[in-house]
């Protein structure tokens, strides 16, 4: 993603979010449809992430 | 597996500084070889186990070669126009596309992967989850990833499995709302 050793403009984009909010919701690139990219450092207190399933994850 | 703010499942090998010019890679010559260390510790060491679906250590290495990243002035501008009101609360569930050989509960929601590599939506020295709202769309975007990022071909594909995440978010940017985009 960086071998030009540069921050791409959604790169910068996506450091504003992770330093005043918890995610972006994307378009995606490939086709029609939506990525949620999430910064786990920046989760406010009451927000939340859970697996679903997990206890019958292989590992 | 719940992850909230302040419960992080491990400690970080570099805590990112979104707030000013301090990332991995955005550093001053003077901390590159800790930057270095850190690293290739992060990628050798026991949270190599992170890596999934990567078929070997080294298109990692390369992506974690220290260098100056040059910042992207969009930064400055997009803190200086971006404003709370734009951010709202989002719930659901998403998907991702995994390695089931790395699928624990801690590993799937770390966002360590992204944070060594990078991503569309993150310089490497950010943690992020990147995750789909449609599990075929999930699938899709990892298979392409590893198509076209790595360059594998269809006999090099490793099995995946898709993994259902419940999300509630109370800041979140909505690219795919009109309203939030401006084009030229």
């Amino acid at each position: 993603m960086n071998g030009e050793q540069k921050e791409s403009r959604s790169q910068a984009l996506g450091r504003v979010v992770a330093d005043l909010g918890e995610g972006i919701l994307a378009p995606s690139r490939i086709r029609m449809g939506k990525n949620l990219v999430i910064y786990p450092r920046s989760l406010k207190p009451e927000s939340r992430i859970e697996v679903l399933g997990d206890a019958d994850l292989p590992m | 597996m719940v992850a909230s703010l302040g419960q992080a499942n491990s400690t970080p090998l570099l805590l990112p500084t979104v707030q000013g010019e301090m990332l991995p890679g955005f550093g001053n010559r003077s901390n590159l070889p800790n930057l270095r260390s850190q690293l290739l510790i992060s990628v050798r060491g026991e949270n190599r186990a992170f890596f999934s679906g990567v078929k070997t250590a080294t298109p990692v290495l390369l992506r974690l070669k220290p260098g100056i990243f040059e910042p992207n002035p969009l930064y400055d501008h997009s803190r200086g126009i971006l404003h709370q009101e734009l951010f709202g609360s989002w719930s659901g569930v998403i998907f991702r596309s995994v390695s089931p050989r790395y699928a624990r509960a801690a590993d799937i929601v770390s966002g360590y992967g992204s944070y060594c590599a990078g991503g569309r939506w993150n310089a490497p020295g950010i943690y992020a989850i990147y995750g789909s709202i449609e599990p075929g769309l999930a699938a899709d975007e990892s298979f392409n990833f590893l198509l076209q990022h790595f360059g594998w071909q269809n006999r090099d594909i490793p099995p995946r499995m898709v993994v259902g995440i419940r999300v509630s978010l109370q800041a979140v940017l909505d690219l795919t709302n009109p309203a939030n985009v401006q084009t030229n």
